[in-house]
Order: structure tokens, then C-alpha cells, then sequence
């Protein structure tokens, strides 16, 4: 076998499960394409919301197994100083990337020529912000219960939290905007 | 300030300062990194949202859409790492051309990103159909359209940035990842709009 049929072997299924799984988050937006169409900043946040949220579920991930590995996590996990010390960062990273999206979202939709008043503007900063909040509570959860049980099985958290905290952001994220878009739209 | 010239009073804080320092270190990488990969999510989005009539057009389109923007950035990442790893464990020449390794990794990007677009299609096809009951069979010709397009575009901007990284003396594997997904989603969305031009003018 050359080397792109080795490629494609390793690869193509991998491949066609990450992304389809993706697109389920998407059945959300096609559901209330005609509420999103109207809603221009809502549009512009889609790409950068999802990134975001995957891109969290990664160093979540990383920084929880470098933890574990250094010994740092004990079966109390809520009580590890460092573990409250990552969870103070990457929350305030993300309520800082939130708002950043909320309101780069709102302006460039403005000088796209979209009529935007004062409370949909509120609103999608809102969205930006309660998206990102459940969704990367729910992603340090994940990774701190599965972390736990993939290294007590003598596993590597390495091979298993990435796949699974960044499957989960994607098929969550979008699922969860379109709740929110649907609640408060 | 270097801890060993803190004065004694302060030295039993080393510890908790060298900490601190590295905790702010951190953050403004992370920081950092999440705003510029959030900006070119940002320019994808406003590309986006300037032809979302257009976009409104194609039923499932929306559908397939994250899978796109996933697919791109799996495939390229993947490429890059591929390339880089060679390069750092010196497995293959820092040329590009007459390189034994880089047509089999380019045609491997192909086939997974022609496979890929083809199941994302059948997938937004088959939901917009039994969801919704509005599929249409351009989903097909659009995915495969935008996805060649975007692949010719990304694979080859993934190639040669690798290789330059590499000659810079910089390691690939911690640059490309962020690299990819953010040029990844703006080739995407551009392409995917080419796609449905195309598709209307034919």
C-alpha cells in the first residue's frame, strides 16, 4: 500500500465522524434559519462561536492531563489549588472572548448596514455570553469526570479527552445558540 | 524581577510568585491566540453574513456548513502535521519540489476532503429531506465544488507555509494548528459561496 492509501486508511472515517458530527449542531441553525436571517450579528458570531468553544475544549483538555500526570488532581479534585487556578484563567478568558464576540458581532453588523436596536444588541452579547459560559462549565466537567476515569483504567487521557471534549463543544455549541436564539428571539 | 534577588522578607513568596508569573504567562498566550483565531472566525462570519441570502437559497445548506468549516481545518491540520513531523525527525528534504512525500500527502488531502464534502452533503440531504422536506440535489455538486476549490487554496497554502516555518528555524506543529482553522474558515466560506454562484450560473 502506497502512502495515500495508508493516509486515507488511518484517516477518512475519522475524518467523516468529526465532521458530520459537526453538522448535527447545524440542524439547529437550518431549524430557525428564517429567525437567523434576520439577525445579522447572530450570522457573523456562527464561526468564531464555534472555534471558540472547540478551541476550550482543547486546552481544557491538555491542561487537565498535564495536571493529572504531575500528580496534582487527587480524588477530592475540587479542592486542588492548581486545578481552581486553570479554571480562574480559561473562565475569564472566555467571558472576555464572549463579550469580544458579542460586541465585535453587533458592530460589524451595524456597518453591514443591519438595524439593530439597543435590546438585540444586548441580547446577542447575551447569547455570546451564556453560549460560552454553559458551554465551557459543562467542557471542564467533562474533562475532570472522563479524565479521571480514563487515568484510573491506566489509560491515556491524551488520546481520549481531546476527541472528546472538542466532539462534544461542536455538537453542543450550535445546538445550544439555537436554544438561546430561540428563547430570547 | 528574578525571585533569587528578592530581598529576605520576601522570599518565602518565591514560590507563590514564580506561580503567579507563570499563570500570567498563560493567559496572554491563550488570550492571545483565542482573540486572532476568533477574528478570522469573526471575517468568516461577516463574509458570511454579506451573502446570507444567497446562502438561505440552497436548503441544508446551514447543515452542512459546520461540517465544512471542521472538515477544513481537520484535514489541513492533519497535512501540516503530517509535513512538519517529517521535517523535524528529518525524514524528508526541506524542498517542496521533488520531494517523494509531498504529492502522496497532497493527493491523500483530495480524496479525504472529495469523501468528506460527498457524506456531509448526503447527510444535510437526507436531514433537510425527512426534517424539513425542502432537500434539493445541488447540496451535492455545491459541496464538492467549494470543497476541491477550498482544498486547492488551503492544502497548498498548509504546504508551503510548513515548509517556510521550518526553514525559519520555527516549529510547525505549534504554529499551524491555530494557522489552519483560521485561514481554514474564511477559504471555506468564500469557496462555498463561489459554489453556489457557480451552481446558479450553470
Amino acid at each position: 500500500m502506497g502512502l495515500t492509501g495508508k493516509i486515507l486508511k488511518e484517516s477518512v472515517r475519522i475524518l467523516i465522524i468529526a465532521s458530520v458530527i459537526s453538522s448535527i449542531g447545524g440542524i439547529g441553525l437550518e431549524a430557525l434559519k428564517a429567525k437567523i436571517a434576520g439577525l445579522i450579528p447572530l450570522i457573523i458570531m456562527i464561526p468564531a462561536l464555534n472555534d471558540m468553544i472547540g478551541d476550550f475544549g482543547t486546552i481544557i483538555s491538555a491542561k487537565f492531563t498535564h495536571l493529572l500526570y504531575q500528580g496534582k488532581i487527587s480524588k477530592h479534585w475540587w479542592q486542588s489549588y492548581e486545578l481552581g487556578d486553570q479554571f480562574r484563567i480559561i473562565a475569564t478568558i472566555a467571558l472576555f472572548a464572549a463579550f469580544y464576540l458579542g460586541v465585535v458581532s453587533v458592530i460589524v453588523a451595524y456597518f453591514q448596514g443591519a438595524q439593530i436596536n439597543v435590546v438585540e444588541a444586548l441580547k446577542v452579547i447575551a447569547i455570546a455570553f451564556m453560549s460560552t459560559a454553559t458551554l465551557v462549565l459543562s467542557i471542564f466537567f467533562l474533562a475532570i469526570t472522563g479524565g479521571i476515569w480514563v487515568y484510573k483504567r491506566g489509560k491515556d487521557p491524551s488520546n481520549f479527552l481531546i476527541p472528546m471534549t472538542t466532539s462534544a463543544a461542536d455538537l453542543s455549541s450550535l445546538i445550544l445558540f439555537a436554544l438561546f436564539v430561540h428563547f430570547l428571539f | 524581577m528574578p525571585t533569587s534577588a528578592l530581598p529576605p522578607f520576601l522570599a518565602k513568596h518565591r514560590h507563590h510568585w514564580r506561580a503567579r508569573a507563570h499563570l500570567d504567562k498563560d493567559f496572554r498566550e491563550i488570550f492571545i491566540a483565542e482573540i486572532i483565531s476568533m477574528s478570522g472566525g469573526l471575517l468568516a462570519g461577516s463574509i458570511l453574513a454579506a451573502y446570507i441570502n444567497q446562502i438561505l437559497l440552497i436548503p441544508g445548506l446551514l447543515i452542512l456548513l459546520p461540517g465544512f468549516l471542521e472538515m477544513r481545518g481537520n484535514i489541513s491540520g492533519s497535512l501540516s502535521s503530517r509535513i512538519g513531523t517529517a521535517l523535524d525527525m528529518k525524514q524528508i528534504p526541506t524542498q517542496i519540489k521533488g520531494n517523494k512525500v509531498v504529492w502522496p500527502n497532497m493527493l491523500a488531502s483530495f480524496v479525504e476532503t472529495i469523501v468528506v464534502a460527498l457524506s456531509l452533503a448526503a447527510v444535510a440531504y437526507v436531514v433537510t429531506y425527512i426534517l424539513f422536506g425542502t432537500a434539493t440535489l445541488e447540496i451535492f455538486p455545491l459541496a464538492l465544488i467549494a470543497a476541491v476549490l477550498a482544498n486547492t487554496i488551503e492544502a497548498t497554502l498548509t504546504l508551503y507555509t510548513t515548509f517556510w516555518l521550518f526553514k525559519k528555524g520555527l516549529d510547525p506543529n505549534n504554529v499551524m494548528g491555530p494557522y489552519v482553522t483560521t485561514t481554514g474558515d474564511i477559504i471555506s466560506v468564500v469557496s462555498l459561496l463561489i459554489g453556489i454562484a457557480v451552481i446558479a450560473w450553470v
